[in-house]
């Protein structure tokens, strides 16, 4: 089994890479800001010295030209870019202009958003868009995605997301304002006594301490989230 | 802008039909929706006497079907939209490819309009669902005009609407949030929550902001605003009063200024 972590896009250095993991995931599936541009991207191989997977969240138009600029640069039919995908946009973008340059992961939300269709639409969904593997986050959205014969399975730990906003909990403005990075090294647990768990707040998602991931199950790889970015 | 309005039975229709409502959007129990069933029609009946009455006015009925349901509850669903389809409703909203393909190869032919909970904040968003011949996009409520104006602005004549929206604001993005199911009764989102640096509430936009979002929106070329269902007749009155009062000023060209110190009056609700 793989182990990955991942990281914000913007701001990162070497004291972020652990040797036992094999994987860096860089971006967000959260936040838009916090996607690397083709400059830190680059920059996060050569630190890095591994395999580098690009992290997106749902996506406004203005945020299409990094990612495509990171396609185009860093990837190539022996080489494929794995991007972990949250829009599907950017599945349609990428099946359209960049297939077999890269492959797609569902992520978390959109995984989410997805869970509850036929399996029918999401047979042909997967084959029609190379999407070759599933992000999750809790046992339940990991055994809807289990019968689909052919994919892999990724687990993140410790958290599982609850929510996901637009309009940023740290700056109060949308996230397409200039940010200025006001989450990056900062989480805020939010309790009370009206509420079953406490819940975390990093970047724009809200999260809750998510259970182990099952064991026999499958999951070719664990993805550890810092508790901050 | 015209103006498309939510109603939860013949009365409201009918009133919203006599004031200015070019659509009115109902809910029907038992057809999967985003809101509760006390704002959805009751029963097939009525939605028939809702119908009738569109015709009878030249205007047009819309059926919410925005919700995800257990895919064995298709050829069920099928079998009861293409009836209410054949009865003479303009159009479905639609959340989920997967209904919308189900349907259409079903033989559920009508005109179908992709909600605001299908998650399409961006042009090739747009291009995924082309496939599936949508003719209109509800935005998302919580996507400036800012920046959707590359999918207002389609070469597909794909139409737009957008949310009437001074009370209905959700901080997070509705499809994508687990707070509903997690708590009925405590929503974190709407509780004062404590964190190690004293209170925090869920940020929700300014006035200014929800208003900028319709002022560029009518800019933009957004062509139908829309008012959501509300549990309470009198309010959705007060509702459709502001919106086809702060339309109007649109039209006739008022400044954001001003429309920004308008929008700061208009009746909000939290019953929706």
């Amino acid at each position: 089994m793989q182990t990955a972590m991942i990281l914000n896009g913007r701001r990162f250095s070497a004291r972020h890479s652990v040797p036992e993991i094999d994987v860096i995931y860089l971006g967000s599936e959260f936040c838009p800001n916090l996607l690397p541009g083709p400059v830190e991207f680059g920059r996060a191989l050569k630190l890095f010295k591994k395999r580098v997977v690009l992290a997106t969240p749902f996506l406004t138009d203005r945020r299409f030209g990094n990612i495509e600029a990171i396609i185009r640069k860093y990837s190539s039919e022996e080489t494929p870019l794995e991007i972990v995908a949250n829009d599907l946009g950017l599945i349609h973008l990428v099946r359209q202009k960049y297939a077999p340059r890269a492959r797609v992961a569902l992520g978390r939300i959109l995984g989410h958003a997805l869970r509850s269709s036929g399996d029918a639409f999401l047979e042909k969904f997967f084959a029609e868009n190379r999407v070759f593997s599933v992000e999750t986050d809790s046992p339940d959205l990991l055994a809807r995605y289990e019968r689909f014969p052919g994919l892999s399975h990724t687990y993140h730990i410790p958290y599982s997301y609850m929510g996901v906003t637009r309009f940023c909990p740290w700056e109060r403005h949308w996230v397409e304002e200039k940010c200025r990075y006001a989450c990056l090294g900062r989480a805020k647990k939010l309790t009370s006594s009206l509420i079953p768990r406490p819940l975390h707040l990093m970047s724009s998602g809200y999260f809750a301490r998510g259970p182990m991931p099952p064991r026999n199950r499958g999951i070719d790889r664990i993805v550890y989230q810092p508790s901050v970015h | 802008m015209i103006i498309v309005a939510g109603a939860k039975n013949f009365k409201e229709a009918e009133w919203l039909f006599a004031n200015g409502a070019g659509e009115v959007y109902c809910g029907l129990a038992g057809i999967p929706n985003h809101r509760r069933d006390s704002l959805s029609v009751r029963g097939e009946k009525e939605l028939f006497r809702i119908i009738d009455l569109a015709k009878k006015e030249r205007k047009k009925l819309l059926l919410l079907v925005n919700e995800s349901c257990d895919p064995t509850r298709y050829p069920e669903l099928a079998r009861k939209i293409k009836r209410i389809v054949e009865r003479g409703v303009s159009g479905l909203v639609v959340k989920d490819a997967s209904i919308i393909e189900y349907l259409r190869d079903h033989g559920v032919n009508s005109n179908y309009i992709l909600s605001s909970l299908a998650l399409a904040f961006n042009s090739n968003s747009l291009e995924f669902f082309r496939r599936y011949k949508i003719k209109r996009l509800i935005l998302p409520y919580n996507l400036t005009a800012a920046d959707a104006g590359k999918m207002i602005k389609n070469g597909h004549r794909i139409e737009t609407e957008m949310f009437y929206c001074p009370s209905h604001s959700c901080q997070n993005v509705d499809p994508l949030c687990k707070f509903c199911d997690w708590s009925r009764d405590y929503k974190p989102c709407k509780i004062r929550l404590q964190s190690e640096n004293g209170g925090f509430t869920m940020p929700s936009p300014d006035a200014d902001r929800l208003a900028d979002i319709l002022y560029d929106g009518h800019k933009a070329g957004v062509k139908y605003l829309k008012i959501p269902r509300t549990l309470d007749f009198k309010g959705l009155k007060r509702f459709l009063g502001d919106a086809g009062r702060l339309a109007g000023l649109l039209e006739g060209g008022v400044s954001r200024k001003e429309f920004r110190e308008l929008y700061k009056n208009v009746y909000s609700s939290e019953k929706v």
